[in-house]
């Protein structure tokens, strides 16, 4: 199960059944040839492939434009997969019909970076997290009256569960801090009692405290509801932090994956370790070496051959490295620790 | 080094809302009785959350401030002059030359219209570090000179071919190098970096980083970094001011600060970050209530006690 160096108690987790599962995704987009342009081709995630089991968290790192937002919402179904399937549940989804996937709907549920802009700004509060609750029908009843109370009693229920006070029900989102503005979108995912949730950068827009009091939050939810995360994030600490497991995704591919004590203590990916080491570190102990790492990310247009880390990669070789890209292989057979790197680091 | 008479010296400094602008009909302090000094030749950081008047401080010392803002008391001394008292024409030399200024967003900060080139010869020319402009081809080919050792020295790879593309060519990395390049054009003495590496990735950040560092103990520069991120903070900085709700909260050189915090509204920052564990010195651990505090509001003393005049 997980590498003998790292005697992890797997079992429960291991034994979870599998909630939701991607197959070799791949999404291309197709760029519209415009004036002088020409028409492009943007491989924005290619072959990528994940599982979440439920009650588990799983993160997902990368630099912007490495692909991860799309990722998660191709596991949605926001995101049409040019190649590769999803399952939910022990079912393929990748070609349920909107009307078919309404149902599954409820189950998955998102939180966006930006949650002030992920509100309806006309609506209050209370509007935004009953909507869903009248969009399934949830709390409907005999009489219209009847079903606004259930509604309201509902609406203050799930306030209550995100810490929020029941006055910011009539206020709208401009009134609100964003730290509120995320609770509120919290509490709308929540209303529908989701199985799985990604949380796309959830707190990158949140300062520090704030930060902490959403991550507290969205770990007491799991515990008690008993959903899944996938958890989205540039920032490698926070999301070893919060995990289980880990994929670290660069331009386009998942690079590395594996439980997160794992990562943090034995990545094998050069890329995962020039993102640990990147890390800004208050103790001077554990302070960031001053090798960093040269260069910028490969364009998303123009798609490298070989290895897409070989260009900014200190172990790189002519050979196979700038010929071909590695796959994703368990570093021990049956292990869950995947890399993709012709000379992985030991 | 340290003994040196500070760069910059502010004392009591007071930076205030008009009454009626979003402050209430008293009037807001959003920087409320800040004082600090800036190490000649170090790296001052100045902490705070959104709204704890960290920008306002450094857009006071310049005389920048947002419409409605307002320096009403207090001193800043820079270089033994008190620029709150100087005129706007006398103030105007101290900008760029003395104290420059590398604005938070890139995208706001750079002209979209004109090249990185252009914009750069535009702060040289102003700064008149380009000479007699008698002869227009040659102060012309001068500031391309000039433009692209900038861009040299801030690490932009093929700085010539950069100098003729706009800013939305380049990345966001490219970007922030380009804003250094502007501060540093005209060789200040003291430069503000406001959120200098927020938004960017932790490899890209620790490249600017590693930029700023090796820029200021190169020329000698002072630098007042500001940004809300304690773990950046912690590599760059020799002293630290925390600020909060416009007020000090607590200062003194980073290493002990972050030791020992005394205040638990720092405690409580580093306590945020995900896996750092604090020494059970200092302040007690004292979790975080209520929304943080925004610029005074809610802080009836202090925003009572003697309103603007």
């Amino acid at each position: 199960m997980s590498p003998p160096d790292a005697p992890e108690v797997d079992t429960p987790r291991a034994a979870a059944p599998e909630l939701l599962r991607g197959v070799q995704l791949s999404k291309f987009f197709v760029l519209p040839r415009g004036g002088l342009k020409k028409q492009r081709i943007v491989r924005a995630v290619q072959e990528a492939s994940i599982e979440i089991a439920a009650g588990e968290t799983v993160g997902l790192v990368g630099e912007s434009g490495s692909g991860k937002t799309t990722l998660g919402r191709l596991l949605l179904r926001l995101v049409e997969p040019t190649f590769g399937q999803v399952w939910f549940d022990g079912r393929e989804i990748t070609y349920y019909h909107e009307r078919d996937l309404r149902p599954l709907r409820r189950s998955l549920q998102v939180l966006f970076q930006d949650a002030a802009a992920a509100l309806d700004d006309r609506l209050t509060v209370g509007e935004i997290v009953a909507e869903p609750l009248r969009i399934h029908a949830l709390t409907r009843e005999r009489t219209r009256a009847l079903t606004r109370a259930r509604e309201r009693e509902r609406v203050a229920e799930l306030l209550r569960t995100v810490q929020l006070p029941m006055e910011l029900s009539s206020r709208r989102p401009a009134e609100l801090s964003s730290g509120q503005c995320q609770r509120v979108s919290i509490a709308r995912a929540l209303a529908l009692k989701p199985r799985f949730i990604v949380c796309d950068e959830p707190i990158a827009s949140l300062d520090a405290v704030d930060q902490l009091r959403t991550l507290d939050l969205l770990g007491a939810l799991q515990r008690e509801h008993g959903h899944s995360y996938l958890f989205i994030s540039h920032d490698l600490r926070m999301v070893l932090h919060l995990s289980q497991r880990v994929l670290v995704m660069y331009a386009g591919r998942v690079v590395e994956s594996g439980d997160a004590r794992t990562l943090r203590e034995h990545a094998r990916h050069p890329y995962t370790r020039a993102l640990l080491h990147a890390m800004p570190e208050v103790d001077p102990k554990r302070r960031r070496l001053r090798v960093v790492l040269e260069g910028e990310p490969p364009s998303p247009f123009a798609p490298t051959l070989g290895c897409p880390f070989h260009p900014r990669c200190p172990r790189a070789l002519p050979d196979p490295c700038q010929q071909e890209a590695p796959p994703l292989e368990a570093t021990a057979p049956g292990g869950r620790h995947e890399v993709a790197c012709w000379y992985p680091l030991d | 080094m340290p003994n040196a008479a500070p760069i910059l010296r502010v004392r009591h400094l007071v930076t205030r809302f008009d009454p009626d602008l979003a402050g209430g009909p008293e009037g807001r302090a959003a920087v409320d009785d800040v004082s600090f000094d800036v190490p000649r030749a170090g790296i001052l950081g100045l902490l705070g959350e959104s709204g704890s008047g960290k920008s306002l401080t450094a857009l006071s010392i310049l005389r920048l401030l947002p419409p409605g803002a307002h320096s009403v008391a207090g001193t800043i001394e820079f270089d033994g002059k008190n620029l709150l008292g100087l005129p706007e024409t006398e103030l105007r030399s101290v900008r760029g030359r003395g104290i420059a200024m590398i604005f938070q967003e890139p995208s706001l900060a750079l002209s979209s219209v004109h090249t990185v080139g252009e914009q750069l010869a535009m702060a040289l020319q102003a700064s008149g570090q380009l000479g007699s402009r008698r002869w227009f081809e040659s102060s012309r080919r001068a500031a391309q000179t000039r433009a692209c050792e900038l861009l040299a020295r801030v690490e932009l790879p093929d700085a010539k071919r950069v100098l003729d593309l706009y800013p939305h060519q380049l990345s966001a990395g490219m970007r922030r190098r380009v804003m250094i390049a502007l501060g540093v054009a005209c060789r200040p003495r003291l430069l503000i970096a406001d959120e200098p590496t927020t938004g960017l990735d932790a490899p890209i950040q620790a490249q600017i980083l590693d930029l700023l560092v090796r820029l200021v103990q190169e020329d000698g520069m002072s630098m007042i970094f500001i940004t809300h991120d304690l773990c950046v903070v912690a590599e760059v900085a020799n002293e630290l001011v925390v600020l909060s709700a416009g007020q000090v909260v607590e200062a003194g050189p980073a290493r002990q600060v972050l030791d020992q915090p005394q205040h638990a509204y720092t405690a409580s920052l580093l306590d945020s970050i995900p896996g750092h564990r604090r020494r059970p010195t200092g302040a007690p651990r004292a979790a975080p209530s209520g929304e943080p505090e925004s610029g005074g509001a809610g802080r009836r003393g202090a925003a009572s006690r003697g309103a603007a005049p």
